[in-house]
């Protein structure tokens, strides 16, 4: 599976809302900042799970109303339950969509987000009751996640050691290894099922 | 110049000082006792006469040092040294559990009342045989666990860490988070080896100071003025403090004593030295870097004479030795000068670091 795999679609009122999609199984939905491929990461977790990725692009009504366009394109597609994954600016589009009465979300993983903005009536997010993993690259400042942390109840925090804003192409084994234990386990990810044998 | 005294906790007892790993066999609980009541009895002897900093160090499997956990020692010696600061220089970071070094550095701070120096070493290459970690990952492994030392010293929120080398998960928030915490803020001063031109590189580029062991002093001078350049590079100016040079010593009250102690020694060789499967193995695993010719050329074996030329040993009188540490002092401009316990004699050792440090260490301070 690679970047490369990912199919465009369209989907949405008109069918103007662009994604890729990659995959088979439970599905992953993405939402990422920026426009361009799927990351390297999004390319691994598509080897286990389906993952439909939603790019943002900037625009009026952000992110509150991309949410509500991506839960609807969602419906179309006949998505009802689904993990969901924030990358930078797309992580405040997540935690709307998160907290939306009709979504069936697993757990919520948020690589790099953005900060939060002040102007946000952002004190909702406390009513998101799903597990939530904040990750946030070394090469940020340390603070990026603080406001995530205050606001919501059920948040785990890690550092990805060498990584930027872009952490699903800067790390992306480490995020997708990550997120799928997350998305799999929730909060019992804490404890290690990783082989420590050397022989048996 | 401020000066620091290095003792190896070297075993007393009979056995062969050149073979890597060292059997077991030679052992003797009772020499071993004695080579640590020998130890502390130094290191009181250096905070007695004025010594600023007492250093350890961690080595495995010899009888050169018999501090596998130089944490163990520095607890010991934060209660038995009351005034210099101790130094360990240092745990082999690579080789060991990142969070955990950060967790002890701290309780050693606390315990020692804002004292510790945290040296943070790659380690003698025979050191990745011990846990089986292999040294083509040394440079990697270790500016990670850097890096996630200073976190768990400075973060005051718990967090998890998803690194290339190290994983610690993270819940609601609650993990990583070492208590105590360091009482030096934002932690103690850190050194590690600046040997290289890819350590001296990494040191500058993230402030931390530089030490050398073992090497020689035109090595030393190549190293600090790359160190020193990469530094103004990076927007700031290391001070003499910055830089550790480490050398073998013994002083005498004659030239004459001073070298007939010396010349009792057996020749240096070093751990990595000892073995040659071990030694050929470390060099095809690209351990040494960009300047592994050098690297190699500054534990070769040398008459003692050539030792002293190049300032790997400091030997003589009170005058002789001063007139040595100034030339490396003027050569480096290095701040602290890391001296080695060079002959294991009983008293006369006891006494030459009692001459260094009341008729040399006070001239000393004025360089």
């Amino acid at each position: 599976m690679t970047e490369r795999t990912f199919a465009q679609g369209w989907a949405g009122e008109d069918r103007r809302l662009s994604y890729c999609e990659a995959g088979s199984g439970e599905t992953i939905v993405a939402i990422t900042g920026g426009g361009g491929l799927p990351t390297r990461a999004q390319a691994l977790l598509a080897e286990s799970r389906r993952v439909i990725v939603f790019a943002l692009t900037p625009g009026p009504g952000m992110p509150q109303q991309a949410a509500q366009r991506i839960g609807a394109a969602l419906a179309g597609l006949g998505v009802e339950r689904f993990d969901l994954m924030g990358e930078g600016a797309g992580a405040v589009a997540a935690m709307w969509l998160a907290l939306a009465p009709e979504a069936k979300i697993g757990s919520v993983v948020l690589a790099a987000p953005a900060v939060l903005p002040g102007d946000l009536p952002d004190e909702a997010f406390r009513e998101i009751k799903r597990p939530v993993l904040v990750l946030s690259g070394t090469k940020e400042p340390s603070d990026v996640g603080d406001r995530y942390r205050a606001l919501l109840p059920d948040c785990h925090f890690m550092f990805v050691y060498d990584a930027g804003r872009a952490i699903g192409d800067e790390r992306p084994e480490a995020l997708a290894f990550i997120a799928r234990e997350f998305f799999e386990r929730r909060d019992l990810f804490l404890v290690s099922r990783e082989n420590g044998m050397v022989f048996p | 110049m401020k000066a620091s005294l290095f003792c190896a906790a070297r075993y007393m007892g009979a056995a062969p000082h050149d073979i890597w790993p060292l059997s077991g066999e030679y052992y003797s609980g009772d020499a071993a006792v004695r080579s640590m009541q020998t130890t502390f009895d130094q290191f009181r002897c250096a905070d007695e006469f004025g010594f600023d900093w007492v250093t350890v160090a961690e080595h495995h499997y010899s009888g050169f040092s018999l501090t596998p956990n130089p944490m163990v020692m520095a607890g010991a010696l934060s209660q038995l040294v009351r005034r210099a600061k101790i130094a360990v220089l240092g745990p082999t970071l690579p080789i060991l559990n990142p969070v955990r070094v950060a967790e002890e550095f701290a309780m050693l701070d606390t315990m020692s009342g804002s004292r510790v120096v945290a040296g943070m070493m790659r380690g003698t290459p025979n050191e990745y045989v011990t846990y089986n970690i292999n040294p083509s990952e040394s440079r990697e492994r270790f500016a990670e666990a850097l890096h996630l030392i200073r976190r768990a010293w400075t973060e005051t929120r718990p967090f998890g860490w998803l690194g290339r080398f190290y994983q610690y998960r993270t819940y609601q928030y609650r993990t990583i988070s070492i208590w105590p915490r360091p009482v030096q803020q934002p932690h103690p001063p850190l050194y590690m080896s600046g040997s290289s031109p890819e350590a001296g590189e990494f040191a500058a580029k993230n402030h931390i100071g530089i030490g050398f062991a073992f090497t020689t002093v035109p090595l030393a001078k190549s190293a600090v003025q790359h160190y020193r350049a990469c530094a103004r590079g990076a927007g700031w100016k290391p001070a003499a403090d910055n830089v550790i040079y480490r050398a073998m010593f013994h002083v005498a009250d004659t030239d004459e004593e001073a070298f007939a102690d010396m010349s009792t020694l057996p020749p240096r060789i070093s751990l990595v030295d000892q073995n040659k499967a071990i030694a050929e193995g470390v060099r095809q695993s690209g351990y040494y870097g960009a300047d592994a010719m050098a690297q190699r050329q500054r534990t070769s074996r040398r008459e003692l004479a050539d030792r002293i030329a190049l300032g790997q040993v400091i030997v003589g009188g009170p005058d002789t030795v001063l007139a040595q540490v100034r030339r490396i002092h003027d050569e480096l401009g290095a701040g602290i000068l890391d001296l080695v316990v060079g002959a294991q004699l009983g008293e006369r050792t006891l006494h030459s670091i009692e001459l260094f440090g009341a008729k040399v260490l006070p001239r000393v301070r004025e360089l």
